[in-house]
């Protein structure tokens, strides 16, 4: 065989082995633009909760959320409600999230096909915020679809509580 | 185009007498802010999963790059924070982690942005990268893309607010090509809720590679007096990890007769489709008969064969030691 060709045959060789050639890999990772509306959610808004004593029990329902979902699939969301605790300023002292309990009530506006479930329909169903709770859920066919509800927070003011001014924050997730 | 057509199409387009909006009729605006994914990959085109979140299945020591758009729906400038954080599969359905919790596949994820202001009306794109280390270990992990918005507590509204719309990711790695996804139907059981509505609930197991997201649809046919009915949806929402069982309901109608029906569910998660089709009759009240589907294993006889030769060779041999045992004594 002439040496050329030897060489020739010897460099096809090695391109094989070495692997598929970069345009392969790049293809695997190609991408096409999607065409599609978004999940959004009501802007947040802050609140007061308003004093109360040691022992006692606080009261507030939240500005109403809405959950718009326009993605067409997967069909369902599901938002949840977690909360931290709620403490002072320096010197810190801390009312543990436990004592804090959520209640979505029922869907005040919905839109669309679909199983729209409330966390919690009453009073009587509230939760405590000790973790992340569903709030809202919705379940059903590939169509726009938007939920509202007004949740209620009622807090539960330790008998221990120290006098201050505490604050927390409420988080509503949804995907 | 026609006089009347022009002046149709010019009455459609002119704005309403009062000037309200489009939407007139709906509840009172309020700002709101939205997210949705741009990309999706060539290679999973025909993969519904694919345009709900981040779906893909890499190699170690890929990076990649997706882009995400925060919408804007109101008259005023929003500031949104883009982040990853962790998430898990539990109960059958994907659960976000609490605020900023990190695993390992969000330290992999960079967000172009951290925080952008988007104008009124307006979307900003943000480009999420992933990048897989040299050394990940296989397996799929998940987490949430979050657009988030806060309204910190202040010295007089001592309620802070943070709210947040996510894409997931569900991303697999691994050498070579993507693992296995596949489900088993392993039975159909009828019941009636305690609304009096029939319902089919399917027993199926993850026994693929990948996280599953369960649809579905069911009909029935076969019925009294020849009845057919349906296709009707599976409750969505089911999202399965590798070897997870749970249950798949259908709600059917009410006034449907009892049976026997024969049932047909399709079940699919991207494009794994697994059919099953079974007679089934609805209870009056509570749980029905229930309808096992997933097969015996196919070397159970022969093993079952092998086991009873086994103890019967072994009390075969026992029998002869105690009998020769017996003539030795006998022939002292």
């Amino acid at each position: 065989m002439y040496p050329a060709t030897a060489a020739a045959t010897v460099m096809a060789v090695l391109a094989t082995l070495t692997g598929p050639p970069a345009d392969a890999e790049a293809d695997a990772l190609a991408t096409f633009p999607l065409k599609l509306l978004d999940l959004s959610i009501t802007a947040p808004s802050t609140a007061s909760l308003g004093g109360g004593i040691a022992g006692g029990r606080l009261t507030l329902k939240l500005t109403t959320v809405t959950v718009n979902d326009s993605r067409l699939l997967p069909g369902s969301w599901t938002a949840s409600v977690s909360s931290t605790d709620f403490t002072t300023t320096a010197p810190v002292r801390t009312i543990a999230n436990g004592q804090m309990s959520y209640w979505s009530g029922p869907a005040t506006a919905t839109s669309g096909l679909g199983t729209f479930t409330p966390g919690q329909g009453t009073a009587a169903d509230a939760v405590t915020l000790t973790a992340s709770r569903t709030a809202f859920t919705h379940t059903g066919g590939l169509v726009v679809n938007s939920a509202s509800w007004q949740p209620t927070l009622v807090l539960t003011i330790p008998h221990t509580a120290a006098l201050g001014s505490y604050s927390g924050t409420i988080t509503h997730s949804v995907q | 185009m026609t006089l009347l057509a022009t002046l149709a199409l010019l009455a459609a387009l002119a704005p309403s007498a009062a000037g309200t909006p489009i939407q007139a009729g709906k509840p009172a605006h309020r700002d709101r802010f939205g997210i949705k994914l741009l990309d999706a990959p060539v290679s999973r085109r025909k993969d519904p999963r694919a345009r709900v979140g981040i779906v893909d299945h890499l190699k170690p020591g890929t990076v990649i790059t997706r882009r995400i758009q925060v919408n804007n729906v109101s008259p005023k400038t929003h500031a949104i924070d883009v982040y990853p954080a962790a998430a898990t599969i539990q109960h059958h359905a994907l659960v976000p982690a609490p605020d900023r919790t990190p695993n390992e596949l969000t330290s992999w994820v960079s967000t172009e942005h951290n925080r952008v202001q988007v104008p009124p009306w307006g979307q900003a794109n943000v480009r999420v990268m992933i990048r897989v280390p040299r050394l990940a270990s296989r397996g799929e992990r998940y987490a949430i893309v979050w657009a988030q918005e806060s309204a910190p507590p202040t010295a007089h509204r001592n309620l802070g607010m943070v709210n947040r719309v996510g894409i997931p990711i569900y991303l697999d790695i691994g050498p070579g090509g993507e693992p296995p996804s596949d489900m088993s139907i392993q039975s159909l059981t009828p019941e009636r809720a305690r609304n009096g509505r029939p319902q089919v609930i399917a027993q199926v197991r993850n026994t693929g590679e990948r996280a599953l997201t369960i649809s579905g649809k069911l009909w029935l046919s076969d019925g009294p007096g020849g009845l057919r009915a349906g296709p009707y949806p599976a409750t969505l929402g089911v999202t399965l990890a590798p070897g997870d069982v749970a249950p798949v309901t259908v709600v059917l109608d009410p006034r449907l007769p009892n049976g026997p029906w024969k049932a047909r569910m399709v079940l699919q998660s991207g494009l794994v489709v697994k059919t099953a089709t079974a007679k089934i009759t609805f209870p009056v009240t509570g749980i029905g008969v229930s309808v096992a589907l997933a097969s015996a294993p196919r070397y159970g006889v022969p093993i079952g064969i092998a086991l009873v030769l086994a103890v019967a060779g072994g009390l075969f041999l026992v029998w002869r030691r105690r009998h020769r045992w017996v003539t030795t004594i006998r022939a002292r």
